[in-house]
């Protein structure tokens, strides 16, 4: 909307007044007389600014349903990755067991029952493969429910089902503290941040190396988690571009989404803290804080 | 095809010492007396470099850290010492390797086995490899 005014008194501020400042671009004024190409040339501007808040606005659209669709796709990539140490784990065991079966058939009794007791052992291993699988993949995307959780147990289950990357990237993991840990959480979201944070920490590493894990419970009700790598770190100007979405440091291999979806699992969801920090002497350190729950009716 | 070797020097590389175990012992029931192991892939690639060490097949497997079996079926093929020594994947799934395989292949690799394999299945890639007469053989298993 133009105004047409014979004089200069409405000024902008008593518009504005009269239609709240969220309208701010949604007029302007002429002062009378005025001539056609001022009219013409005000009706330009204004279309303009308006085709331009229009595509900026379809832009926006898009850029969050990209957002959505390469979380998405973070989540499934993480999960393949997981998949495939899951596959070639169980490759293994069902081959423990066919051939442990197979070659038994014709030995002794006191040798099939030793085979008997290593296909046992297996197929156990399988299965609680398989229930750390189910933990990390059920509920998936759902509303997140918070329940109490051991964190040293999830923390090792994670590490005991990443075994094969670890192997992979000749990863050693080292629990180096480990207080009981208790949290208020959901376990599968806060799995996946751990899961993430170990593939950083594997790819930070060219050739062999370590990963610390600190399980601490501070005296200020807080619990802090640290998860350190032996790597080059991260410049300190880059420490807090990595959390923006789509920023990658690892080339191609990153989506750059890892750290934005862990910061917002913990500092939105759980209302903790994630920062990334370098170590004094080498590789960097990913601290997490949450609010401890319930130490002492549990711990006991 | 030629008559069935049991004296062929074969090489198991695989770090999962149980399932390496459960190899050699498919081989030794088959009746092969000359199988030689390798627990890490580094133990592997110097065995394969090594003009001491005679070796006809190499059965190994594929995920292992650095080198990994595809290292060493590279290192292997174009090593003239192991002109006509045969080479056979060990992988553990088919679908997602899809592409490893055709890069396998690419490399020579004379056959593939899927992890988990019967007896019979190994008996009869390896045969297929070396170009052996089925059931000409005297072996316990398979």
């Amino acid at each position: 909307m133009v105004f047409v005014t014979a004089n200069h008194d409405p000024r902008i501020e008593s518009i504005n007044v009269k239609l709240g400042e969220d309208s701010v671009d949604q007029w302007d004024y002429l002062n009378k007389p005025f001539t056609k190409s001022e009219i013409i040339q005000k009706s330009r501007n204004f279309l303009a600014l308006w085709n331009l808040k229009e595509q900026q606005s379809i832009k926006d659209q898009q850029l969050k349903e990209l957002n959505n669709l390469l979380s998405d796709h973070e989540r499934k990539n993480m999960l393949a990755a997981i998949s495939r140490g899951v596959s070639h784990e169980f490759g293994n065991i069902l081959q423990q067991i066919i051939g442990k079966a197979e070659l038994s058939v014709n030995k002794s009794e006191a040798g099939m029952k030793e085979a008997l007791n290593k296909i046992l052992d297996a197929s156990q291993k399988a299965s609680d493969i398989l229930q750390r699988f189910k933990n990390m993949t059920e509920n998936h995307q759902s509303t997140s429910e918070k329940e109490l959780v051991n964190v040293n147990e999830l923390i090792k289950g994670t590490i005991d089902l990443m075994e094969h990357q670890f192997k992979v990237h000749q990863v050693k993991v080292c629990v180096i503290k480990n207080d009981p840990v208790f949290v208020n959480a959901d376990p599968t979201a806060l799995m996946q941040v751990f899961v993430n944070l170990f593939i950083n920490a594997s790819h930070a590493m060219v050739g062999a190396g370590q990963v610390d894990v600190s399980l601490i419970n501070k005296a200020d009700g807080q619990s802090l988690i640290v998860i350190r790598d032996y790597g080059p770190g991260v410049k300190s100007e880059e420490i807090e571009k990595v959390f923006e979405p789509l920023y990658t440091t690892k080339g191609e291999k990153g989506t750059g989404l890892g750290l934005p979806i862990c910061r917002e699992i913990i500092e939105i969801e759980h209302r903790g803290h994630l920062t990334l920090k370098n170590h004094p002497d080498k590789g960097l350190m990913v601290e997490i804080l949450l609010p401890t729950q319930g130490v002492k009716d549990v711990a006991s | 095809m030629s008559q069935v070797d049991l004296l062929l020097p074969i090489l198991v590389v695989d770090d999962d010492a149980m399932v390496r175990d459960i190899v050699i012992e498919y081989l030794n029931s088959f009746g092969f007396q000359n199988v030689i192991e390798a627990k890490t892939s580094v133990e592997a690639l110097k065995m394969i470099q090594s003009h001491q060490q005679n070796i006809g097949l190499v059965l190994s497997d594929w995920d292992m850290p650095t080198p990994t079996g595809l290292d060493l079926l590279k290192s292997f093929k174009s090593n003239s010492i192991r002109q006509g020594a045969k080479f056979i994947m060990i992988t553990s799934q088919k679908s997602v390797e899809r592409i490893k395989i055709a890069q396998a292949a690419s490399f020579g690799v004379d056959a593939y086995i899927v992890k988990p394999f019967r007896a019979h299945t190994l008996k009869e890639k390896i045969w297929n490899v070396m170009g052996w007469t089925k059931g000409d053989d005297n072996s316990k298993a398979g």
